[in-house]
């Protein structure tokens, strides 16, 4: 056998893998979405029809909050955690990731005995206010739940690229004069940027197609995952199911692309 | 360049680490204005925590304090002591150009951008990496980034510089080459300046004076020529250079060992040791001399030898350095003899 031979071999399971999960499911769902009607106009009604556009925004704006939310409090704490050694810290650590062995329904379930209407919170502002506040079943409930499974991925990746950074980096800007928020924002942040870029992007991603939490607390709220499955499910409308599919996907393959364009290797969707 | 040097004065400062360990003992001594100072020792003696305390990026233990002219900075931070600061891994910051890393003092301390990009020009110059301005530190070899890194120490005109091992992550030869760039670029600008190190020649050839520190603790202070010719311990005896050592005890005015014995001016002690260099040592006949060993290896090295001979005991062989007229086979017994003055007990 050439070598040449061999090589197309061992590149056979690779192949087959890729037209298994990735072309013959996205050329089917392509094809799908030209079910009702033969041209663009299933596309071009996601951008027309309001209730698929803001929903589509929603969700959009959904992400980049939970996104920049989540790179702020994970690098806040990914740092504390990278640079002290406390009693308890390595149980301290294991707690925070302990959310990535939920799936989304339980954190959704979660939100709700926290937010709901039978929840802590509720409970709390009752007896304190009078007034009951509950906001699992809103946007904010959402964003409590993305926050709770996105910030164990953000902040192991924050916390290892802290580690590796140089202590003499630090000691460097200090000895030129730099203020502890100086040493932070000229040489600390920027170090941690390929962490931010990389962990960011998979925090996107997941926020982006989310279900099991959605579909536990959306009762309100429609984010475009929501969308698909009842397009799909309850209207069979399937042309539209995977017009939004793709147009998701799409949405999300860009950033990706964007943040190992920016970021480097590293970063993968999650989810 | 104009550089104003602090007199430095250390006053029993010492370290213990919240786990207990006593990193250093309480330590003083004082570095004159433009004085080169080399903290000498092998690897956790503490020389590098002495530093961290004199820049600031460590407090000593109460009791202790840091002086710069009649300044106490005991409780000033780092960034506030105006000091320059060399690092063994560069710290160079990666996310700026060599000229961005070099102007970051500069910039922190609000310095007017005419003037800043002057000054950068200038230290970029004087290191000359000029043409290398424009690179990021990634395009920059070990001997390159290490002058990016004096450059951006120098650039704030510090008035005390800190060398933290700087040369050690480099190749032999280009270390060799920066040391003599460092000596010139120390002398010429009269900076006060501590350089810790572990290698001796390094230590010997830029201090003024040395500071040789063993377990937390300071074994001598001395100029390269006291620390080499006058070593006051052991320690500092064996730690500099080569030195051969015969171990016996001194009665009534004679030193007496295993492999022979002469007469010393000195009070008697159970045990002594009596220490000299290889190359104080004469070869003479084995009958008269007041050593005899045996030859147990020859190198020879063109414009000298070097041998090892061997004693009744089966330590450490004695080296002798000699030239390469005689020629001397394996198992031969020599005498040898030292002059008085080359001859130490300790």
């Amino acid at each position: 056998m050439t070598v040449r031979r061999f090589n197309i071999l061992l590149a056979l399971p690779l192949g087959a893998i890729v037209a298994a999960f990735f072309l013959l499911p996205m050329g089917i769902l392509f094809l799908q979405s030209f079910v009702t009607r033969q041209d663009t106009s299933t596309y071009f009604a996601i951008l027309t029809t309001p209730r698929y556009l803001s929903s589509l925004l929603a969700t959009l704006a959904l992400a980049i909050v939970t996104t920049l939310l989540t790179l702020a409090l994970s690098t806040t704490v990914g740092l504390l955690l990278a640079r002290q050694r406390f009693p308890g810290r390595s149980v301290l650590i294991a707690l925070m990731t302990f959310p990535l062995a939920f799936p989304g329904v339980v954190v959704g379930f979660m939100v709700i005995l926290l937010a709901g209407r039978q929840g802590l919170v509720g409970e709390i502002t009752r007896m304190v206010t009078g007034d009951k506040i509950v906001f699992a079943y809103s946007m904010t409930g959402l964003l409590v739940g993305y926050l709770y499974f996105s910030i164990p991925r953000v902040l192991l990746t924050v916390m290892a690229a802290a580690e590796k950074l140089d202590p003499a980096l630090e000691d460097a800007a200090r000895s030129l004069g730099a203020s502890p928020v100086h040493v932070l924002a000229d040489v600390v942040l920027p170090a941690l940027k390929p962490a931010f870029i990389a962990s960011g992007a998979i925090c996107f991603a997941t926020a982006m197609g989310a279900f099991g939490t959605a579909f536990t607390l959306a009762t309100k709220i429609d984010v475009l995952p929501m969308v698909i499955y009842t397009e799909f499910t309850l209207n069979a409308n399937v042309a539209m199911a995977a017009a939004l599919s793709i147009f998701l996907g799409a949405i999300t393959w860009v950033a990706l692309t964007l943040a190992r364009t920016f970021g480097g290797t590293g970063v993968a969707a999650a989810g | 360049m104009e550089t104003t040097g602090a007199r430095v004065r250390v006053e029993a400062c010492g370290k213990t680490f919240p786990d207990g360990t006593h990193a250093l003992e309480p330590i003083s001594f004082e570095i004159a204005r433009g004085e080169t100072v080399a903290m000498l020792g092998p690897s956790g003696c503490g020389k590098t925590t002495a530093l961290r305390i004199i820049a600031g990026l460590m407090g000593p233990d109460a009791g202790g304090s840091v002086w710069f002219d009649d300044e106490d900075v005991t409780s000033l931070p780092i960034e506030r002591r105006h000091v320059g600061m060399v690092f063994q891994s560069y710290a160079l910051f990666p996310n700026m150009t060599v000229e961005g890393n070099v102007a970051y003092g500069l910039k922190i301390r609000k310095v007017p951008k005419a003037e800043r990009a002057a000054r950068v020009g200038e230290v970029l110059d004087m290191m000359h990496i000029a043409e290398l301005a424009d690179r990021a530190i990634d395009q920059l070899s070990g001997g390159q980034r290490q002058r990016v890194a004096l450059a951006r120490a120098l650039a704030v005109r510090p008035r005390l510089l800190l060398l933290d091992e700087p040369l050690t992550a480099l190749d032999a030869s280009l270390r060799e080459r920066l040391r003599t760039e460092i000596d010139a670029l120390l002398r010429s600008l009269g900076i006060t300046a501590v350089y810790v190190t572990h290698d001796q020649s390094e230590a010997l050839v830029l201090g003024d004076r040395v500071i040789v520190m063993e377990k937390g603790r300071i074994a001598q202070i001395g100029t390269a020529r006291d620390i080499y010719l006058k070593p006051q311990s052991r320690f500092v005896a064996e730690f500099i250079g080569t030195m051969n050592r015969i171990e016996g005890s001194i009665r009534t005015g004679r030193f007496e060992s295993a492999v022979g014995g002469l007469a010393v001016e000195r009070a008697d002690a159970n045990s002594a040791a009596a220490f000299f260099r290889p190359e104080s040592v004469r070869l003479e006949r084995p009958e008269s001399a007041p050593f005899r060993l045996t030859v147990e290896r020859v190198h020879f090295l063109g414009a000298s030898q070097r041998l090892h001979l061997r004693g009744a005991d089966a330590g450490r062989p004695i080296i002798v350095d000699t030239d390469n007229r005689a020629s001397y086979a394996p198992g031969a017994l020599v005498g040898i003899a030292v002059a008085a003055e080359d001859l130490l007990f300790l």
